[in-house]
C-alpha cells in the first residue's frame, strides 16, 4: 500500500482549503506550490505503481465490502499525470491572466479561482484512484460543483445560463448514475468495483443499471447528442477553467464509463450496444467539425472542436470490447490497440485543447474579442502563441510526430485487424474535418496585422505555459512507448497484451 | 405484491415521472423540483434496500448513501436556485435563454 | 419569482419536444420496472458485516459508524461538495460575505411581539435540540447531519423573522466557520496517514472521541454553510439598493 495515495489526495484539498483562508494576495502563490507538489506526489505514485505492479489501498483500514477501495493501476496513473499536467500548466496560466482582471468591490476573480481550481485537481485525483461506486459518485459531484462555480466566476448572463444549463444536465446525470449504483447494490451487495466483476451476472437490473450509469456518463462527457450544454459552458467561462473543462473534466466521466464497462462489467456488455456507442462517437466527430467549421468566434469553434473529439473515444468502445467466444473474453492484439489508442486519444486531446483554449485566451487579451475575422496579425505580434495554436493543431489533426497521431493509427490499426473497417472511413474523415477549421484559424493568424489595430501586450508566463503544454502535445508523440508501456499494468487487459 | 416491489415500482415511477417533468418544462424552478423529486426516488429505492436487508436493523450502507445523497441534493439545490436568482435580476427571465420552443 | 405574467399557464417546450419526453419517460418506466421486479426479496447486501465491526468502530450506532468511520472519505469529499457549493454561491453573488445595506439597518423583530416571542422561545430550543441531536448521534439516528440541519433551520427562522442571523458574522469569521469541517477532516486524513496507518485509519481506542470531534466541526459547519445556501438564493443586494427609499 503505497503511502502516496494519501498525499496525491490530500494536497490539493489541503492548497484549497489555504487558498480559501488566505484568500487575496497568498492565493496565487499556495496555487503554484500546491501544484509543484501534487505533481511530485503523482510521479511518487506513478513510480511505485512502475516498480511494483497495480496497486490497492484500503481507506481507513477497512477491507472491502465494508470500506472503501483505492486502485492505481496504468489507466489510473496516465490520467492522473495528465490531470498534473495541464494542472501546472494552467496554475502558471492564471498567474498572468487574472492579476489583469478587474476588482469590484473587493471581489476579483482570482478570489474565486484558486480554492475551486484547487478543489477540481482534488476531485479529478479521487475520482482517478477511485475503486468504489458511491465513491466515484461523490467524486463526480464534487468535480461538477468545482467546474460549475468556476464557470460562473466570469460574471455575465451568458456565463450563469451556461453555467446552470450545465449544473442540471450534471445533476440528472448524477442521478440516473446512482439510480444504478442503487440496483447494483440491491443486486449484488456491494460497491465495490472489482467484487463486482468477479460476480457478475446478466441480470435485467444489472443491464438496466449498466445502461441507465451509461446514459448518465454519456450527459456528463458530452456526447452527441447529449453535447447541447458543453459550448456554452466551455466559451463563457475564463480561458484557463476553459482549459480545464475541456481537457479534464469529460475525461473523468469517460473514464468512470471505461471502468465500469470494460472493469466491472466485461461479459455482460453487448457487442451492438458498443457499436451503438461507435456511431454517437462518429456523428458526434462529424457534427462537432462542421460545426466548428462554422463558427465565427474563437472558443466557440474550439468548444465545438472538444464535441467533435469526444467522439474519437467513443471509438473505444466498439473496438475494445473483447467479444465473447464460448463464454470467455477472448482478447485479441486488435482490443489492445484500441485501447491504447483510446488512451493515448484523451492524453493528447487534454493537452492540445488545453493549449488552445490557453492561446485563445492570450488572444482575447490581446485583442479584447475572439472574432475570427479580426484575428490577422497574431502570429506576429504573439508569436509563441500562434506558433502553440499550430502545434496543437497538428495534434487534434492528427499528423505525425505528434499524440494524436500516434491515438488515431493506433485506432486506424485496430479497425483494420478487428475487420470493423468502417471505422476507417470516420477516422480519416475526421482528420480531414479538424484539418479545416484549424486551418482556417491559423491563416487568419497569419495575415498581415492592420495597422490601427491595438494590442495589449500579454504576460509572459501566459505564453510560456501554453506553449509548454503545446510541446508536450507533441512530445506525446516521440516518447509514445514508455507511457504505452505503463498501459499494460493493471487494467482490463492481462500483460503482454500489446506487441 | 410485497412491500419492497411496491416502493421499488413507486420508485421507479416517480424517476419516470420528475423525469419527464425536467424536460418538458422550461422555467428554472420547474427544473430544479424536478431534479429534487427524482433524487426522492432514488432515495426511496435505497431506503428501500435498506429495509430488505434487514437482520435485526436496516442495512447501514443504503441509509449512509442516503445520508450523502441528500447532502449533495442540498448542496447543488442551494447552488442552481442562486444561479437562478441572479439570471432573473440579471437577464430578466426565468427559463435559460435559448430555450425558446415554448408554446 | 415572476410577479405577473401575462400568460398564467406555465411556458413548456412545444409539442415534439413533448411527445419525445413522453416516449422517453415511458420507455425508462418500462426498463426500469422489468430491472426492479428483477430484484430478489431476500435479504443480502451488508448488514452482518457492519454488525459485526461496529464494536471496534468507536460509535454504537451502526450508521453513524458508516459515515464516520467504515466509509469516512465519502462522508469528508461530500463536506467538500457542500463547501464547494457555498463557495459557488459566494461567486455567483461576487461578494465575500453575505451582508447587505439593508440587512444591516435594523430588524423587524421590534415590530411585531408575537413573532419576537415566538422566535425567542423557539431559537434557543432549536439550538439546545441541535446539541441533543449531534451527542445522541452515536448511539441512535442522529449525529453531525441532523444536528446541523437543525442549527440551520434555526438561523433560517431568525432570518426570515428579519433579524439579519449570520449575516452579522464578519467576512473572515464567516469563511473560518464554513471550513471548519472540511478542515477537521483534513487534520484527521493528515493525522492518521503521517502517524497511523492507512489514510483515515481511526486508532482503535479513541476513534469515538475523535468521531465525536469531526461531528461538531462538522455540525457547526453545515449549520452555517445551509444558512448561506439559504441566503444566497435571497434577493441580489443589487435589486434591494434600487428599492431602497
Amino acid at each position: 500500500m503505497s503511502d502516496f495515495f494519501g498525499w496525491v489526495i490530500l494536497l490539493p484539498l489541503a492548497g484549497a482549503c489555504l487558498a480559501v483562508l488566505f484568500g487575496k494576495r497568498a492565493a496565487p502563490v499556495i496555487g503554484v506550490l500546491i501544484a509543484l507538489l501534487t505533481f511530485g506526489a503523482v510521479a511518487g505514485l506513478a513510480w511505485d505503481v512502475w516498480q511494483l505492479g497495480d496497486q490497492r489501498y484500503a481507506v481507513g483500514g477497512w477491507t472491502i465490502p465494508l470500506g472503501i477501495n483505492l486502485y492505481a493501476d496504468g489507466l489510473s496513473i496516465l490520467m492522473l499525470l495528465m490531470t498534473a499536467t495541464v494542472g501546472m500548466a494552467v496554475s502558471v496560466y492564471s498567474l498572468g491572466y487574472f492579476t489583469h482582471s478587474s476588482v469590484e468591490d473587493g471581489w476579483s476573480e482570482a478570489h474565486g479561482f484558486w480554492p475551486l481550481f484547487l478543489f477540481l485537481w482534488s476531485a479529478l485525483n479521487t475520482l482517478f484512484l477511485s475503486a468504489d461506486l458511491f465513491n466515484l459518485y461523490v467524486s463526480l459531484e464534487m468535480l461538477s460543483s468545482a467546474a460549475v462555480g468556476l464557470i460562473v466566476i466570469a460574471g455575465g448572463g451568458t456565463a450563469l445560463a451556461a453555467g446552470l444549463r450545465y449544473l442540471l444536465a450534471a445533476f440528472v446525470g448524477s442521478l440516473c448514475y446512482l439510480f444504478g449504483v442503487a440496483l447494483l447494490y440491491a443486486e449484488f451487495g456491494t460497491l465495490d468495483l472489482y467484487e463486482l466483476s468477479e460476480n457478475v451476472m446478466s441480470t435485467s437490473a444489472a443491464l438496466a443499471a449498466v445502461g441507465l450509469m451509461t446514459v448518465g456518463l454519456l450527459l456528463k462527457t458530452a456526447l452527441f447528442p447529449l453535447h447541447f450544454w458543453l459550448p456554452q459552458a466551455h466559451t463563457s467561462a475564463p480561458a484557463p477553467v476553459s482549459a480545464l473543462l475541456s481537457a479534464l473534466v469529460v475525461k473523468a466521466s469517460f473514464y468512470m464509463l471505461v471502468r465500469l464497462w470494460f472493469e466491472a462489467f466485461p461479459g455482460a456488455v453487448s457487442p451492438s450496444a458498443a457499436q451503438f456507442l461507435g456511431v454517437l462517437g462518429a456523428a458526434a466527430i462529424v457534427w462537432g467539425s462542421v460545426q466548428a467549421i462554422a463558427q465565427a468566434r474563437l472558443k466557440l469553434l474550439i468548444a465545438y472542436s472538444t464535441v467533435a473529439q469526444i467522439g474519437y473515444l467513443f471509438l473505444v468502445m466498439p473496438l475494445a470490447l473483447a467479444p465473447l467466444v464460448d463464454g470467455e473474453t477472448a482478447i485479441t492484439t486488435a482490443n489492445f490497440d484500441a485501447w491504447s489508442g483510446g488512451v493515448y486519444q484523451a492524453l493528447s486531446h487534454a493537452l492540445a485543447k488545453a493549449s488552445m483554449f490557453l492561446a485563445a485566451g492570450s488572444v482575447l487579451h490581446a485583442l479584447g474579442h475572439d472574432r475570427l475575422s479580426g484575428l490577422r496579425g497574431v502570429a506576429e505580434k504573439l508569436p509563441m502563441t500562434a506558433a502553440a495554436f499550430g502545434i496543437a493543431g497538428i495534434s487534434l489533426i492528427g499528423l505525425p510526430p505528434s499524440g494524436g497521431f500516434i491515438a488515431k493509427w493506433f485506432l486506424l490499426r485496430s479497425s483494420v485487424a478487428g475487420g470493423q473497417w468502417w471505422w476507417v472511413i470516420v477516422l480519416i474523415l475526421g482528420g480531414l474535418l479538424s484539418a479545416t477549421y484549424i486551418l482556417v484559424v491559423l491563416r487568419q493568424m497569419m495575415l498581415r496585422a492592420d495597422d490601427d489595430v491595438e494590442m495589449q501586450p500579454v504576460p509572459r508566463v501566459m505564453e510560456l505555459a501554453t506553449f509548454a503544454l503545446a510541446l508536450g502535445s507533441l512530445l506525446l508523440g516521440i516518447r509514445s512507448i514508455e507511457l504505452l508501456a505503463f498501459l499494460e499494468i493493471g487494467g482490463p487487459f492481462p500483460p503482454g497484451s500489446g506487441e | 405484491m410485497s412491500q419492497f416491489l411496491l416502493y421499488s415500482l413507486a420508485s421507479v415511477v416517480l424517476f419516470s415521472l420528475s423525469l419527464y417533468s425536467f424536460i418538458t418544462y422550461a422555467h428554472l424552478l420547474r427544473k430544479i423540483l424536478a431534479l429534487n423529486v427524482m433524487s426522492s426516488a432514488v432515495f426511496l429505492l435505497l431506503v428501500n434496500v435498506a429495509q430488505r436487508n434487514r437482520i435485526d436493523h436496516p442495512d447501514p450502507i443504503p441509509q449512509a448513501m442516503v445520508l450523502t445523497g441528500i447532502v449533495v441534493a442540498v448542496s447543488t439545490t442551494g447552488f442552481a436556485l442562486a444561479l437562478a436568482r441572479k439570471i432573473y435580476s440579471t437577464l430578466g427571465t426565468e427559463t435559460l435563454p435559448d430555450e425558446d420552443d415554448l408554446e | 419569482m415572476s410577479q405577473e405574467t401575462s400568460n398564467p399557464r406555465p411556458p413548456v417546450r412545444f409539442a415534439p419536444v413533448r411527445i419525445f419526453a413522453v416516449l422517453l419517460t415511458l420507455g425508462v418506466a418500462f426498463i426500469l420496472g422489468q430491472a426492479v421486479q428483477g430484484l430478489s426479496e431476500e435479504p443480502g447486501g451488508l448488514t452482518g458485516e457492519v454488525a459485526e465491526n461496529v464494536e471496534t468502530s468507536g460509535v454504537e450506532h451502526p450508521v453513524t459508524a458508516v459515515l464516520l468511520n467504515f466509509r469516512a472519505y465519502d462522508t469528508f469529499l461530500e463536506v467538500g461538495v457542500l463547501l464547494l457549493a457555498v463557495l459557488g454561491v459566494l461567486a455567483v453573488r461576487r461578494e465575500d460575505g453575505l451582508t447587505s445595506a439593508r440587512e444591516m439597518r435594523g430588524s423587524r423583530l421590534n415590530e411585531d411581539p408575537m413573532l419576537e416571542w415566538l422566535v425567542r422561545l423557539l431559537a434557543p430550543v432549536m439550538v439546545l435540540a441541535g446539541g441533543y441531536l449531534l451527542w445522541l448521534g452515536t448511539s441512535a439516528p442522529g449525529g453531525a447531519f441532523h444536528a446541523g440541519s437543525m442549527l440551520a433551520a434555526a438561523g433560517v427562522i431568525l432570518r426570515m423573522a428579519g433579524h439579519p442571523s449570520i449575516a452579522i458574522v464578519r467576512t473572515g469569521l464567516l469563511r473560518l466557520a464554513l471550513l471548519l469541517g472540511f478542515i477537521a477532516f483534513l487534520i484527521t486524513a493528515f493525522g492518521t496517514l503521517l502517524f497511523g496507518g492507512a489514510l483515515l485509519q481511526l486508532p482503535e481506542t479513541g476513534a469515538g472521541l475523535v468521531i465525536l470531534a469531526i461531528e461538531l466541526a462538522v455540525t457547526v459547519s453545515i449549520a452555517f454553510t445551509l444558512v448561506a445556501l439559504f441566503v444566497g438564493g435571497q434577493s441580489v443586494p443589487a435589486d434591494e439598493t434600487d428599492e431602497a427609499a
